[in-house]
Formats: C-alpha cells, structure tokens, sequence
C-alpha cells in the first residue's frame, strides 16, 4: 500500500457547524492569531474544538473532563502560538497535545482512584451522541461496542482517525510513530472490529 | 447542539472495492474498506461540542494568545545588514571609549604618548655635590691621575705659553675629542684666570 495518500483533502473536516477552512486559510487564521487577533483564535478554535472535544470524551467518557481537558489544549497552542510556524502540520500539533494532556490526566487518576474496568464502553456508549444520519442504530450500537472492546493503543488510532478526521500521515506524526507501523495498527484493529461484528451477524462491507 | 460536517462518504471513489480509497483520500485495502466507511459515518456524530462548551473553551484561552501589537510597524525587525552595522557600531564605540578612558587615567600625557609600560632605563651617576668645598679641585686631580704618562702631549708650548695648567688640562681635551683650535679662546680665557 502506498503510504502517500494521493487525494488530500483540500479542507479539514468542521467542528462546530462553522465552514470547513484549508490549509492557506488555516495558516493565515494562525499568523493573525500570533499577532493577537482573537476572531482569528476564535475562528480556530470552532473549527477544531469539536474534534478535540469529542476524541477527548470517547477515551474518557465525561464530558466535563473532556471540555477540561480541550481547554487546556487550548490554551496551551494559544501560549505557544507566538512560537509556533505553520508547516502543515497544525492538527498533529494540536492532537499531540491534546492527547498528552490526555494521558496525564488519566495517569493523575489512576494514582488517585482505583481502575473501573468496562467503563469506556459504557462511558462511551452514553456520551455517544448517537449515530449519524442514516446509519442503522443496531450496528452503530454493536459498532460502539466493538470500539470499546479494542485496547486502549487500537481505540487511539479509531479514534483519532475517525473522531480527530486525521489522516494516516497526521495520525503517524501525532503518535510520533514510522507510517508503515501506523498503517499496520489500524488494518490489525479494523480486522479485530470486522471480527466482533461478523460474531454478531453483521457484515460491516454491506453496511458500509 | 449543531449539525456537524461529516467526511463526504458518498464519493464513488469509497465504494469502489479493492484498493479503494479511504475518508482522506488515502489507499485502503479492499477488506476493511467497507467497515473504514461504516466506522466514518458512526463516529461523525462524535465530532460536536455544545454552545455551551465552546463559548467556555475560547474565553479561557483567548487569555493565553500573545498581547496584540497596537500599530502593525511596532514590531520593528532590521535588516541582516543593519544589524551588522550597528553592532560593528558598538564594537568601534566601545573600542573609542576604552582608549579615551585609559588615557584619562595615565598621570604623564606629555608628548603625545598613549601608552608607557615602563620607564625608559636611566644611567645612575654617582651623587655628586658640587658645592662641596674643593670639588672641583678633586676632579682635576682624578684626570690628571688617570692620565697615560707616555702619551705624547699635543700641546703647542708655543701657542700655551708651556704652563702647568695647560698640559693639565691636554688630557680632557684629547679624550672629549675636541680640536685645541676651537675652543682656543676660551681655554686662553680659562687659561689667564688660572695663571693670575
């Protein structure tokens, strides 16, 4: 499989109903945010917070922990902004970041509290907000449920893939990992998915 | 809670079996293209924030941008070559400053000299007092002593007269290498002081 994807997508995938803005726009909207243009910063954030936000609450299933944590994102790109010099590579940035803050937060609490397994799966199932238009509730269930069977490293590149809207080349610099062993991460998790679901007696080539 | 923007999965391109391509354009394998397609439109719904939400994550961060700059020309950058320029221009400066404050403090500037490490070297004579009774008296006698006894005079008799103080003083001349003729008067002078 060539690992250089040939089609990019001339526009990241919108967060918050607000227009889907490309690359050029993304790098202009960041350059006057560095100047301390805050409807520049805003624009930026409604565009990217949603993603943020909605992979941050499928890893830990709380949705006040995972606007906590999208803002501590945030504000840390804002603060680092001045510093920053846009390559292209402003969502691994921006993910990378999101996801550590992630990972210490649950370190910090798994210090503090005893582990609840099976909890992402519920967690997630009930913040989930539901499936999108068209698809069938059944195996957006079933689907949900076999997400949150995978382990933790397999749900990461789901989600970040699906959730974030990262494509492989973001997703192998976000995790800071080689191409070749992202792409094999996920066939290996989608093939433990199309296992659960032909378990259960859904054919996920005929849904999808 | 807004309707949100998922990837568009409707392009033919997604549902074109093997090798077909993923949400971002990229090559996927024909057995999880399907369930990559089925996962795209599931987990779309999960990208939303509420109102609520976003309101509270831009005004908690929008504290953290960098201060905005009032006028766009504030933020002055030189140029390589003036940066060059003036810091050459500090270097010469301090240089300048440097030599006009070591001047200032040296205690001689007589003759235009910068600079003196150490003394030139000076010939220490023996300390004379030539007010010292019979000093002078002294220092003939040392000459005459001193005198080679078989050196032949130069001294005209005819011209001197042949006087004492004349072949006293032949000596002094001949060792200071002045001629007899130009300094003929003044030691006749010196010369009728002595006899008188």
């Amino acid at each position: 499989m060539d690992p250089a994807p040939p089609h990019q997508p001339q526009s990241a995938p919108a967060s918050h109903g607000a227009a889907p803005i490309d690359r050029v726009e993304t790098a202009e909207l960041l350059a006057r945010a560095a100047r301390g243009d805050e409807r520049s910063w805003r624009r930026l954030v409604e565009q990217y917070s949603g993603r943020v936000y909605g992979l941050i609450r499928s890893h830990c299933g709380d949705g006040d922990l995972a606007e906590e944590i999208t803002q501590s994102t945030f504000c840390t790109v804002a603060a680092k902004l001045g510093e920053y010099e846009e390559t292209g590579r402003f969502e691994s940035w921006l993910f990378r970041i999101a996801m550590n803050r992630l990972r210490d937060e649950m370190r910090r609490r798994r210090r503090h509290a005893a582990p609840m397994e099976g909890e992402p799966l519920a967690s997630l199932a009930a913040a989930s907000a539901g499936p999108a238009r068209g698809a069938d509730p059944r195996a957006s269930q079933l689907l949900i449920e076999a997400i949150a069977s995978l382990s933790e490293a397999d749900r990461e590149v789901i989600n970040l893939r699906h959730i974030g809207g990262l494509s492989f080349r973001q997703l192998a610099e976000t995790l800071d990992e080689p191409l070749g062993t992202l792409l094999a991460r996920h066939h290996r998790a989608l093939r433990k998915l199309r296992e659960y679901l032909e378990g259960r007696g859904l054919d996920a080539d005929e849904l999808g | 809670m807004r309707d949100r923007t998922p990837r568009d999965t409707t392009d033919p391109r997604l549902r074109s079996g093997a090798d077909a391509l993923g949400p971002a354009g990229e090559p996927m394998p024909a057995d999880i293209a399907g369930l990559d397609r089925l996962l795209a439109r599931t987990l779309a719904g999960e990208r939303s924030i509420d109102d609520a939400r976003l309101a509270r994550i831009v005004a908690a961060s929008v504290e953290a941008l960098p201060a905005p700059d009032a006028m766009p020309i504030r933020r002055w950058q030189p140029l390589r070559r003036a940066r060059v320029a003036i810091a050459a221009a500090a270097v010469i400066a301090l240089a300048a400053g440097s030599v006009v404050t070591l001047r200032q403090s040296l205690p001689d500037r007589a003759g235009g000299t910068a600079i003196v490490l150490e003394p030139e070297p000076v010939q220490q004579s023996a300390p004379a007092d030539p007010t010292r009774p019979g000093a002078a008296e002294a220092t003939l006698i040392a000459l005459l002593t001193d005198a080679d006894a078989g050196q032949s005079s130069w001294i005209d008799d005819r011209a001197f007269g042949g006087t004492a103080a004349a072949r006293a003083v032949a000596p002094v001349l001949q060792t200071r290498g002045a001629g007899i003729d130009d300094l003929f008067a003044e030691l006749g002078s010196v010369f009728g002081a002595l006899d008188s």
